[in-house]
């Protein structure tokens, strides 16, 4: 806790301004007493025992007189709240502006000396250099063990502080030619300086530093000291100076007419209200407290900081430390500016010196309005991304829309113009929800025609029951491939149609999506190619078969009764000569090979065995056949044939057994070969095998080879299966199986051999 | 006792005639048909000794023929006579219970003795 002590003598007066006497001072010093004697009570109730320790300021000036000095005591105040000890504070004043006269100061030192006889102070702070040699002064009778702290001094230590004064602080740093400098770079066409003071004590000494520090300008500048005039003809000089002219302000307690004033805040200002040119000063409070744009600044002291520095040197005197051991240190002086004078006499604040403070410096639009402007430009962004985002969003529709609208028209014509009928009803009733054109083709019912009724309705299945079938089977299996349907188009003319169905979901109803293609044409064109390739087998045979019967009926026949005639010939010649006898015999040979010959071609084009013994014994007969002239081993085997299946059955199987024999010998390699003819309950089966080489059944039947489409051909004929496995080296099966009853019942008789 | 009957089914007319001529002098020749069918017809209704038919023939063959006599119960016996040289035939034709087999080459040596084997109940192939 700081306790603020101020006595009686030299406390500054308690209102503003020019300051003529010495009034009210008993009232003033009671209130302190009584707030002193407040506070000391409540640390005592507090219960907080600390250690006294008694603190003096010892001011040149009041702290009414001088905002300086005030600065000076608050930022003593601040420095000594960082000590451990109760702190009772007591502040004197030499006030020198308003008593500068000898008499008072002998009465205040008199006074002074009285008052702390009795409660000598542990340190003495003093601030300025009148408060420093006062002390001094004092030193060596009344203080002579007392620390003396200092600071506010102008220049050098005085010589009255003998080092056997237990003193150490802070040295002001005066440096109005530095102010100077950076006047004359900031405003280089400078050529008059006008150095402005008071008349007062006070005023002298900051006069005369000024003077002092500016001797090595006064050649190459014009200097007018206007330090002895009343404060009227002062403006009126100081508002008619020549260009290229500064002021440099040094203090200004009183004027020429004895007029006091407290310089920064009432001389100052009356200066610059009147003056032409820019002003500099010597500290920060002139600065500070011109409060106009006509003080420009410089390289400013800072007291309050000294004060606060020395302040700091106190606690630790307090706490034990020498004076005499803590080195003496100088003021940091710092650049200081006022931004409002640099604007109006023009100085560009990026001449000022690096690390130049700027006080009152207006902030540009955008230090004034960066929140505002930042938040205004994240709002634009945000809308602008919103408004981005929509229209991105928009845009997506839009191209969605488009692409959902192309792909429906693309669907729709897809759709509607598809070269297959297209049709798509509904699962629950069947109705027909929706129809295309090719469709409208196929059956000839026009789109609004079929629209809401059913394949029933219209009587589209020639076959109702597969029509019911196949919705059921759609139903349960999902889809339908491959399937051919004959339909009864709107004129009753039947065509065939070939598709496919699909159980798909419409708005969430399921319906049958069905394809189909009217394959009416192409089933003739296959029926009729099948009708011609039946014609061609027929045809072959029936031609075969006239020609075995011309070799057989006719040719053998008489072959036959020309050996007779041969033989009747040796019979009925009597007396035959030996040599005619023997080419008889001759004859009758050869005439007997050659009916063995055409016989044989009879049995190649048309095996009458097949007619006369039937199936199995023409089989069995061929395959001996072949099995002699191949020299090969060909085992046949037969189980419960019957002789008479119906002729073209039969020949189906002989023909197939002829081309697969006679393939798998020619090309398996093989020479083992074995026929199986056997009746199962209700087709007779066939079957060729070899181990031979094999093949690939699908190559060769893409190759359309002549002899497996033959047999597929005459397979089929007669409404049987033929299955060819083979595989390369694995062999061939040829496995033909034809109804054991006549398909053909009732039919001609392909071959028919008498 | 009379000559024996002999029915003749062949549809080669020439043949026909041939047999014949070969067979007037010793049998009675009941009937010459061209076809199987006829043959049946014939064969029932003049219930001959034997019947000399050939095999390959329109509408119904001797093989044929042969198995409708043997079901129909007819007493005919059957040689037949026919250019057939082939070991299935003999065979399928003994297994219609013929008597004979006899090779149209051979008709003058071989036919009235098969038909004489037959009338006796024996049997004869033609070599």
């Amino acid at each position: 806790m700081l306790v603020l002590l101020t006595q009686l003598t030299g406390s500054p007066p308690a209102t503003a301004g020019p300051v003529r006497g010495c009034g009210n001072r008993n009232a003033r010093t009671i209130a302190l007493l009584l707030l002193t004697s407040c506070l000391l009570l409540q640390v005592m109730a507090a219960g907080q025992v600390k250690e006294i320790k008694r603190v003096l300021i010892l001011n040149d000036l009041g702290i009414t007189s001088s905002p300086g000095f005030a600065e000076v005591d608050q930022a003593v105040l601040a420095g000594l709240e960082k000590s451990p000890y109760h702190i009772e504070l007591y502040e004197e004043s030499l006030e020198l502006t308003l008593f500068p006269d000898e008499v008072s100061q002998r009465r205040f030192r008199q006074e002074f000396v009285q008052k702390y006889s009795e409660r000598k102070p542990d340190v003495v702070i003093a601030a300025g250099s009148d408060s420093l040699k006062f002390i001094a002064d004092l030193h060596e009778n009344f203080m002579r063990d007392t620390p003396v702290i200092f600071c506010a001094i102008l220049g050098e230590i005085p010589g009255e502080v003998g080092p056997e004064m237990h003193a150490t602080g802070v040295l002001g740093k005066i440096q109005p030619e530095e102010t100077l400098k950076v006047a004359l770079m900031l405003l280089p066409r400078t050529k008059h300086v006008v150095v402005t003071g008071g008349t007062g004590k006070f005023d002298y000494r900051w006069e005369a530093l000024a003077k002092e520090s500016f001797r090595n300008y006064e050649s190459k500048l014009d200097f007018t000291y206007l330090t002895d005039l009343t404060m009227p003809k002062l403006q009126e000089r100081l508002s008619s100076l020549p260009s290229d002219t500064i002021i440099y302000h040094t203090a200004m307690t009183r004027d020429a007419a004895g007029e006091r004033f407290i310089d920064s805040t009432q001389a100052l200002p009356l200066i610059a209200s009147a003056a032409n040119a820019p002003i500099f000063v010597i500290d920060d409070v002139d600065l500070r407290k011109a409060h106009g744009e006509k003080v420009v600044g410089g390289d400013l002291v800072n007291w309050a900081d000294d004060a606060y520095v020395a302040a700091g040197m106190a606690v630790r005197v307090l706490n034990g430390e020498r004076p005499q051991d803590i080195p003496i240190v100088r003021s940091n002086n710092e650049y200081m500016f006022e931004w409002r004078a640099l604007e109006r006499w023009g100085i560009r604040e990026a001449n000022l010196p690096p690390g130049s403070i700027v006080l009152n410096r207006q902030p540009g639009f955008w230090e004034q309005y960066k929140q505002y402007v930042l938040l205004g430009i994240f709002i634009l962004l945000v809308q602008a991304m919103a408004i981005l985002g929509l229209l991105w969003q928009r845009a997506r529709r839009r191209k969605i829309e488009g692409d959902l609208r192309r792909s429906e028209e693309k669907f729709s014509k897809s759709f509607r113009h598809s070269p297959l009928a297209i049709s798509i009803s509904s699962m629950k009733d069947g109705r027909f929800v929706e129809v295309n054109e090719t469709f409208e083709e196929l059956t000839g019912w026009r789109r609004d025609e079929v629209a809401g009724r059913t394949r029933f309705d219209i009587n589209l299945w020639v076959d109702p029951d597969w029509g019911t079938d196949f919705l059921k089977d759609v139903l349960v299996l999902g889809s339908m491939r491959d399937l051919e349907s004959k339909i009864r188009r709107k004129d009753g003319q039947i065509r065939t149609a070939f598709g496919s169905a699909e159980l798909i979901e419409v708005e969430g109803e399921k319906c049958c999506l069905s394809v189909w293609t009217d394959i009416t044409e192409r089933k003739q064109a296959e029926e009729a190619l099948a009708n011609v390739s039946h014609k061609l087998i027929e045809a072959q045979e029936k031609e075969r078969t006239r020609i075995a019967r011309e070799l057989h009926d006719d040719i053998n026949q008489r072959i036959a009764l020309a050996t007779l005639e041969i033989e009747q010939l040796k019979l009925n010649t009597p007396g035959l000569q030996n040599e005619f006898r023997t080419r008889l015999n001759a004859l009758g040979v050869r005439l007997q090979e050659t009916g063995m010959e055409v016989q044989a071609i009879s049995h190649r084009l048309h095996s009458s065995k097949l007619e006369i013994l039937g199936v199995v014994a023409a089989c069995k007969s061929f395959c001996r056949e072949i099995a002699e002239q191949h020299k090969i081993e060909v085992q046949f085997s037969s189980d419960g044939v019957p002789r008479n299946l119906p002729p073209d059955v039969s020949l189906t199987l002989f023909r197939v057994l002829q081309e697969s024999l006679q393939n798998a010998i020619k090309h398996s390699g093989a020479e083992h070969f074995g026929v199986q003819l056997r009746r199962t309950a209700d087709e007779v089966e066939l079957t060729v095998r070899d181990d031979g080489a094999g093949f690939d059944v699908d190559a060769v039947m893409s190759n359309q080879g002549l002899g497996l489409i033959s047999m597929r051909e005459r397979v089929s004929l007669v409404n049987g299966t033929i299955l060819i496995t083979s595989k390369p080296m694995g062999g061939t099966e040829v496995n033909v199986r034809v109804p054991a009853v006549a398909v053909n019942e009732g039919s001609k008789v392909i071959s028919g051999v008498a | 006792m009379g000559r024996a009957r002999v029915l003749l089914a062949e549809d080669n007319r020439e043949m026909r005639e041939r047999v014949e001529k070969l067979l007037g002098p010793l049998y009675e020749i009941v009937d010459s048909v061209a076809n199987g069918q006829e043959a049946i017809h014939s064969v029932l209704n003049l219930t001959p000794d034997v019947l000399v038919t050939d095999i390959s023939m329109p509408v119904l063959n001797g093989i044929q023929l042969a198995s409708h006599v043997r079901d129909a119960g007819c007493p005919a016996r059957v040689v037949f006579l026919t250019i057939h040289d082939d070991d299935d035939y003999v065979e399928s034709a003994f297994e219609t219970g013929a008597f004979g087999y006899v090779l149209k080459p051979r008709l003058d040596y071989d036919l009235i003795p098969a038909i004489q084997a037959a009338l006796q109940g024996e049997k004869f192939l033609s070599h």
